[in-house]
């Protein structure tokens, strides 16, 4: 019970960098290009205010001045060449004030860092991501390659945000330079992560790199522990978990992520195939299948009428499942025409269908 | 607890951007120029291979592969 109350008390909300519930300010930033643009929003919200304060006074008092019986006879005629020329100016130097930092900041973010010590491969999937670590590869085969779901907000546990938790987090070791390397695969949008900026934009077949120079330096509070980042346009948040410096624990957090993933993975098929539409499907295609077994055995005489020798029943019935199964694609959900047509291809000689399940046939061997 | 040397392909000065593709083409490209050059058991092309492997998606490497067999490579091999 005190467990629980504890439980609800300091779970309920991330004790780690993420995003709070009516946050007004920045979350806290993970690297310099992240300080840097709180900094430029600093500089430019000053501006931002100033110019709202003097626009809106100078139309309050335009609107409060004009009354018919304190201001009978308004101005039609305005001149003023000074203030004109003031009012031409000054609006062109504010941008100025601003561009300089921002343009700064701009080609900072093109700048990479040197010496990263482990390549992360992040790939935009249509809806999801895939992470690579390859660093470690010995050959051409996939290492340590995993996906990275959204957790739809039906399976959202209590403390977890919506729309901003994965399955799968990205595993990365704390203090050290990383190279995230992230590309779309199928989607040509952009992406970026709130603390850790720049995640970069990728138009399509672009791979970019993000440095993060010395991030996650926060000591032990933060390692293991998520840096919840959310994404604008496509909810798909990317969570980096920091693990301890070295290259084992890393690995062994992997694998545990591997194992959790395995352990959802079967739960899920076998709540999928104790589903009553699954097993209603498996019925049908079951009956499907005895009516193509009769099929076969129909067609056996046949063949061997037409001299061409035994052939195994599992070989024919494996013709007429190719047989059908292409058949049943093109002409639609009409099995009895399906099947018939099928027979029909089948045993015409002339057709090319017979021909490819010759074809088949020989290849396997059974016929000459 | 053994600190474990983490490397990666290291930053090429060819390629001072954030635009990582031509990088990881011409490290794909060098390593197989390598073995065309030293033959297949030098451990010299070893270097080139973790460095493609550590910058390029596994599809883009398998697709080349693919193409390479085909013959239809676009790139000075």
């Amino acid at each position: 019970m005190i467990v629980k109350v504890l439980e609800w008390i300091f779970l309920t909300i991330a004790p780690c960098d993420a995003a709070e519930p009516w946050q007004l300010g920045f979350q806290d930033a993970a690297t310099p290009m992240m300080q840097g643009i709180m900094d430029l929003h600093h500089d430019i919200f000053f501006f931002l205010i100033l110019i709202l304060v003097f626009v809106s006074r100078i139309l309050v008092r335009a609107l409060w001045h004009f009354h018919y019986k304190k201001n009978p006879i308004p101005q039609r005629i305005v001149h003023g060449t000074t203030i004109e020329i003031l009012r031409t100016i000054f609006p062109s130097i504010i941008p100025m004030f601003i561009a300089i930092p921002s343009f700064a900041l701009l080609y900072s973010m093109d700048e990479v860092v040197v010496d990263p010590a482990i390549t992360i491969k992040a790939i935009e999937h249509q809806w999801y991501r895939t992470y690579e670590y390859s660093d470690y590869n010995s050959s051409d085969e996939q290492s340590r390659t995993f996906d990275s779901y959204t957790i739809p907000e039906d399976d959202l546990e209590l403390g977890q945000s919506r729309l901003l938790e994965v399955d799968n987090r990205v595993v990365v070791p704390a203090k050290t330079h990383l190279r995230i390397i992230v590309t779309p695969a199928d989607v040509p949008h952009t992406s970026y992560a709130v603390p850790l900026v720049p995640s970069p934009h990728e138009p399509p077949f672009r791979v970019g790199w993000t440095g993060l120079p010395n991030p996650l330096n926060e000591p032990s509070p933060f390692s293991g522990c998520p840096l919840a980042i959310s994404e604008a346009s496509t909810s798909e948040p990317i969570i980096l978990e920091v693990s301890g410096v070295g290259q084992d624990e890393l690995w062994a957090a992997l694998e545990a992520a591997e194992l959790r993933k395995l352990e959802a993975d079967k739960l899920r098929l076998s709540k999928l195939m104790n589903s009553p539409e699954y097993l209603e499907t498996e019925e049908e295609l079951f009956r499907f299948y005895k009516q193509q077994k009769a099929m076969a055995e129909e067609v056996a005489p046949l063949l061997k009428e037409l001299g061409y020798g035994a052939i195994p029943p599992k070989e024919i019935r494996l013709a007429v499942d190719m047989a059908t199964y292409d058949m049943g694609e093109r002409l639609g959900n009409d099995r009895a025409e399906r099947m018939a047509h099928a027979l029909r291809v089948i045993a015409d000689p002339n057709s090319q269908c017979f021909i490819n399940i010759l074809d088949e046939l020989r290849k396997l061997g059974s016929i000459r | 607890m053994a600190e474990v040397e983490l490397k990666t392909a290291p930053a090429d000065f060819r390629f001072p951007t954030t635009n990582q593709t031509r990088h990881c083409f011409t490290r794909y490209i060098e390593f197989h120029r390598c073995l065309a050059a030293k033959g297949e058991e030098s451990g010299e092309c070893e270097r080139f291979s973790k460095y493609y492997r550590s910058l390029c998606p596994g599809e883009w490497v398998e697709k080349w592969n693919e193409q390479r067999e085909t013959g239809t490579f676009p790139g000075p091999l």
